[in-house]
């Protein structure tokens, strides 16, 4: 079974290899937050499908997918009936101008999983209707969800999103299922504020998850919050180190358990 | 000439007045290197201790807690000396010398907390996760001097067994025959039991022992010298104010010790500010390398409220007991002062042996740890079990008499292990201030590899 990842060999290239090849079966593509299948027969184009999405809109969908783990599965038997009428050739020229337009779209990060939400500072922009539809599947959807679930063509809502992300309108947040981390607080001394340094191992674990560079969103017991700039420090695991200073602005203390979450940076602010 | 009059020349040098300058020179100049630390930051100080005792522990090696090593240290510090030595110090030098030990313990804080901070900054971590450290491995691998880090090793291994383990056992046995009519056999077979069983747990279970130990002696000593302070409640205010008016003059104390010349009262109360705590000798930095922390300034700060312990709490209220009740006035045994400090308080009485003996066993057991990390540095991992087995014995032996020759050699050994000690202090004098500084800047700690 031929396996590997979209980050090596993007989608465009793997449909053209193996429809040179002449194979059929199925090319079945699971990043953790969608599940996509594009199914060739003797080397055509015969059916896509990517979550709720089918035909071409699911391969405009899975075009934008920058990572994702893929696998060729010649024994899987095709649908009765395909959904992709278009000559290879054609097929190709498309799939290949569509992933250009993808890559344009520099506001939307690989990891779709990440919530968007709308921000709440106020700007002026001229909404066009794939605007108006994300705005409305926005709030506490992730990236993935609005894609599959807007009606206009996948690649039209991602330039969308693109748009109102880029203006600001709309902002990412850490993915739904991210929990807050209960951190015991250790005083840092020093001119330095405004600055959270936790473990190495969750710091990286963090990055790892989102992809992008985060601040700490810190929650005293008393309720009071604040934000952070995330470093890593070695060997402090269960721990968070906050100046004096800051600690005593959240009216917290060393010793103190303090509710932690990423988040990524440019939200809320 | 004979060896025991060697060690006790010895003896009468380590533990006389020109080593007491010594230890006061090394203390006032690790204050100024550290920027008066116990002064300047002693709100951070009781923060990062005191406030920070609910925590467990904070990673980046070592068996036990800050808490816990602390209180294995503060075991072997706090002894007959806190009671008995206190009490002599007032009967030698009258109040005016608890103005002079708050000094010598106000400059001791420097030095502990520079021991403390060395013992983890050179401590040796291993691939289990253990730890030991201690003036050998600072001066070793901090000053590059095995030679003088095995030296202070051997003078750590010996005096063990006579101030750690014979004086202490010796001492039990005595007042629970006086007291109790326990025969002295009966007291060493559970003194041995008792040592042989923390023991056999390495750090970790000595820890568990001390941490339960340490604060409940401290907390039912207190608990009695408040109930004599409350008798004598008019009293208290006039003590404060006799040990004040007689720091300079002797002749204006409450009217015992009337003729003390100044040095004798300075010598008494200073001797009882450095020796009480340790600062200096080198003992307790073996159980402050066992902490587990981010940064070896952290656990300095706990070498520093050890001091504070030893000498502004509890020999202060030794002293106000003695003063307030006026018991000093009449002389006699040290120990039998104090207890005539009670009165007719009969329970108090009976309960003043069972501290005594708390404080000796948490001595016995805290100085079998730095007598065997000290044994480990010199032979290796192969002596622990018989070093142990060693100790055990005598703690048992240590009932039936009282060793006036190991006795000697030992405290002529406790004595001498302050000499290199003290030369690592000054000279890795830079390292703690570098240190403390990076602390203070927020740095993290690059331990030396």
């Amino acid at each position: 079974m031929l396996k590997g990842n979209l980050s090596e060999f993007p989608l465009g290239t793997l449909i053209q290899t193996l429809a040179a090849a002449g194979r059929s079966g199925s090319l079945l593509i699971s990043p953790p937050w969608l599940s996509g299948r594009v199914v060739l027969l003797e080397g055509s184009l015969y059916a896509a499908f990517a979550g709720e999405k089918s035909g071409w809109q699911a391969m405009e969908l899975l075009a934008g997918l920058r990572e994702a783990p893929f696998a060729f599965d010649a024994d899987r038997p095709p649908p009765a009936e395909g959904n992709v009428n278009l000559p290879l050739e054609t097929a190709l020229a498309r799939l290949l101008a569509v992933m250009e337009r993808w890559d344009r779209f520099r506001q939307i990060p690989s990891d779709w999983s990440l919530g968007v939400h709308l921000a709440r500072k106020s700007g002026e922009l001229k909404l066009t209707p794939a605007m108006l539809q994300v705005l409305g599947l926005a709030e506490g959807n992730s990236i993935a969800e609005v894609l599959a679930q807007a009606s206009t063509a996948p690649v039209d809502t991602a330039a969308a999103l693109d748009e109102l992300l880029a203006g600001g309108i709309l902002q990412l947040s850490t993915p739904a299922g991210m929990e807050e981390a209960e951190l015991v607080a250790l005083s840092l001394y020093g001119k330095q504020t405004g600055v959270a340094f936790i473990d190495e191992a969750l710091f990286e674990e963090w990055r790892r998850l989102l992809a992008r560079p985060f601040q700490l969103k810190v929650r005293s017991p008393r309720g009071i919050e604040a934000q952070f700039e995330a470093q890593p420090r070695s060997e402090i695991a269960g721990r968070i180190m906050l100046n004096d200073r800051d600690l005593r602005r959240l009216r917290a203390g060393r010793g103190i358990k303090l509710l932690v979450k990423p988040e990524l940076k440019g939200a809320d602010e | 000439m004979g060896w025991m009059d060697v060690f006790s020349l010895i003896s009468s040098w380590v533990w006389g007045f020109w080593m007491m300058l010594i230890f006061l020179a090394v203390g006032l100049y690790l204050s100024a290197r550290t920027g008066f630390i116990q002064f300047t930051r002693i709100g951070v100080i009781f923060r990062e201790t005191v406030g920070a005792i609910r925590e467990r522990t904070l990673g980046s090696g070592g068996d036990v807690s800050p808490f816990q090593a602390t209180m294995v240290a503060l075991g072997a510090t706090l002894g007959s000396g806190n009671i008995v030595g206190v009490t002599s110090a007032i009967l030698v030098g009258g109040p005016g010398a608890i103005f002079w030990m708050w000094l010598a313990g106000l400059v001791g804080m420097a030095t502990k907390f520079g021991e403390a901070v060395l013992a983890v900054h050179y401590r040796m971590r291993y691939a289990d996760g253990s730890v030991s450290g201690g003036p050998m491995y600072y001066i070793s691998r901090g000053l590059g001097m095995p030679w003088l880090g095995a030296l202070f090793a051997i003078f750590a291994a010996i005096a063990a067994f006579g101030i750690g383990n014979v004086v202490q056992v010796s001492a039990m046995a005595g007042a629970f025959q006086n007291n109790l009519n326990v025969p002295p056999a009966w007291t060493g077979l559970l003194a041995a039991i008792l040592v042989a069983y923390a023991l056999a747990g390495g750090i970790k279970r000595i820890a568990a022992f001390a941490q339960v130990l340490v604060p409940l002696m401290v907390i039912l000593y207190l608990g009695i010298a408040l109930v004599v302070l409350v008798l004598h409640a008019g009293n208290v205010i006039p003590a404060i104010a006799a040990i004040f008016q007689s720091a300079f003059n002797p002749q204006a104390g409450v009217g015992g010790a009337v003729g003390v010349a100044t040095k004798e009262m300075i010598k008494a109360g200073v001797g009882r500010g450095i020796f009480s705590n340790e600062a200096g000798l080198g003992s307790a930095p073996i159980a402050h390398a066992q902490a587990q922390v981010d940064h070896p300034v952290r656990q300095g700060f706990w070498g520093v409220m050890e001091v504070f312990i030893d000498t502004i709490v509890i020999n202060t209220f030794t002293a106000l007991v003695l003063l307030s009740s006026s018991a000093w006035l009449r002389g006699g045994k040290p120990f039998d002062v104090l207890l005539g400090s009670f009165g007719d308080l009969g329970a108090l009485k009976m309960l003043m042996p069972l501290v005594l003996v708390l404080f000796v066993f948490t001595t016995l057991v805290s100085w079998a740890f730095y007598g065997e990390e000290s044994a480990v540095y010199l032979l290796g991992e192969g002596i622990r079990w018989p070093y142990r087995l060693a100790y055990v014995t005598m703690a048992f032996v240590g009932g039936l008499g009282t060793f006036s020759g190991l006795v000697i050699v030992s405290d002529a050994m406790n004595g001498l292990m302050a000499i290199p000690n003290l030369i690592a202090l000054v000279l890795l004098g830079g390292v703690i201030a570098a240190l403390t500084r990076g602390f203070f800047n927020g740095e993290p700690w690059n331990p030396p590899k």
